[in-house]
């Protein structure tokens, strides 16, 4: 299944794709990233594993990263989210003058048809809503409104 | 190259950098403040010759974000209809060193590119792979770990990551290179010439290890030349295996 949500962002290019690329800014724009770690980082291909927080526990998460500066981040979680065979997606960034549209993308599977309870369009919808919230949070934080959506 | 200029802009600011390695830090190790951190910003600037937001530089803690920062916006382009030949320039500027091997196989485009593709029958194949292990693999990303005969009759274990958008590129890194490396990527570029003759062009990407608390390229009298001599050989080898099965009509 595919997600697509987006925001237009008034920033650099170089600035706003740097937000995405360097975790240390997730921890700063994202409330419920804790921590993480970098394993490999060559400016085009990542390794790494995040921890963020979540209602039942604080879940890890591994992956890869293709990078294309200034245009576009692939993701992929070696290790999924539970319940999920695969979850991976990217980011584009397309930049007209001062602003800058980044188009957020999720393909997943689940390895159930159920989830909690939930059918797949179902947590389709929640993991779009959760997308947009993170975009919104990158936005906030690289135009300089600080806004905590998880409070 | 990136870190040359960078020193150059550190020295037009009399910042002293004899010293330096890639994780001194710029306020603790190079000494400097905040007054030193906007004049270099400036001298970034003028030796490069671009222009870049100061907090970018501003927030750099070592002299390696600062390469990493540079690497980044160097190969910014407001047009995002980028050609290959500009994606492998933007390459050449990240890495340090950088190789290419090109060789014609009398073999459709199609059948080189699924030759490569399934790693699984590498080990049929391909004599010098004893195993394939793969880690993940969902059609479009793969995790591998290759069980390879190394020179010394030794098996080496190689993980890489790899991308296949059915495009015309192969893109790979290894998360864990060769000590002497500190990073090391490539692709394999599958162009077509006619319905029954392809190129098959080799890329590699690198920077040496020169991190203090590790064996280094330095330690194991590694250099560029050396290391361009090792992958290349290797890319050659690996290419002349591939064309000798898939024109010899023996795979399947």
């Amino acid at each position: 299944m595919k997600i697509e949500k987006s925001v237009n962002i008034s920033a650099r290019l170089a600035r706003v794709y740097q937000v995405f690329y360097d975790f240390e800014h997730w921890k700063k724009s994202l409330s419920d990233v804790l921590d993480y770690n970098l394993y490999y980082d060559d400016g085009f291909h990542q390794e790494f594993c995040m921890v963020v927080a979540r209602p039942e526990r604080d879940e890890k998460i591994k992956g890869m990263r293709f990078c294309e500066p200034n245009k576009r981040i692939e993701i992929f979680q070696t290790i999924p989210p539970p319940q999920f065979k695969i979850m991976s997606g990217c980011w584009d960034f397309f930049c007209d003058e001062n602003t800058v549209l980044v188009v957020a993308r999720r393909n997943f599977e689940l390895k159930n048809s159920m989830l909690n309870g939930l059918d797949a369009e179902s947590i389709k919808k929640n993991l779009a809503m959760y997308l947009q919230k993170n975009l919104n949070c990158f936005k906030n934080y690289i135009e300089g409104h600080y806004v905590n959506y998880y409070q | 190259m990136i870190k040359l200029k960078l020193l150059e802009a550190f020295d037009k600011i009399k910042i002293d950098t004899v010293d330096i390695t890639n994780g001194t830090s710029l306020v603790d190790g190079l000494g400097m403040d905040s007054q030193e951190l906007i004049e270099l910003h400036c001298a970034i600037e003028s030796v490069f010759g671009i222009t870049i937001q100061s907090d970018l530089i501003l927030e750099a803690q070592t002299f390696q974000n600062l390469i990493d920062i540079l690497s980044i916006h160097l190969s910014s382009c407001n047009d995002t209809s980028q050609t290959v030949q500009e994606e492998n320039n933007q390459k050449q500027i990240g890495y340090e060193g950088w190789l290419e091997r090109k060789m014609i196989i009398n073999r459709p485009a199609q059948e080189v590119y699924k030759a490569l593709h399934c790693l699984t029958k590498w080990v049929t194949y391909l004599p010098h792979v004893k195993k394939i292990e793969v880690l993940y693999d969902d059609g479009l990303y793969q995790e591998f770990i290759m069980h390879v005969l190394s020179t010394d009759d030794s098996i080496l274990k190689v993980r890489s990551v790899r991308k296949i958008d059915a495009s015309n590129q192969i893109r790979y890194f290894q998360p864990e290179p060769p000590k002497f490396l500190k990073h090391h990527a490539g692709e394999w570029e599958i162009n077509v010439i006619t319905s029954e003759q392809t190129e098959l062009i080799a890329r590699h990407f690198w920077n040496l290890n020169n991190d203090e608390d590790s064996i280094t390229s330095c330690t194991l009298g590694i250099t560029h030349d050396r290391v361009e001599k090792i992958l290349g050989d290797h890319a050659l080898f690996a290419m002349e295996n591939w064309k000798s099965i898939l024109e010899g009509g023996v795979y399947q």
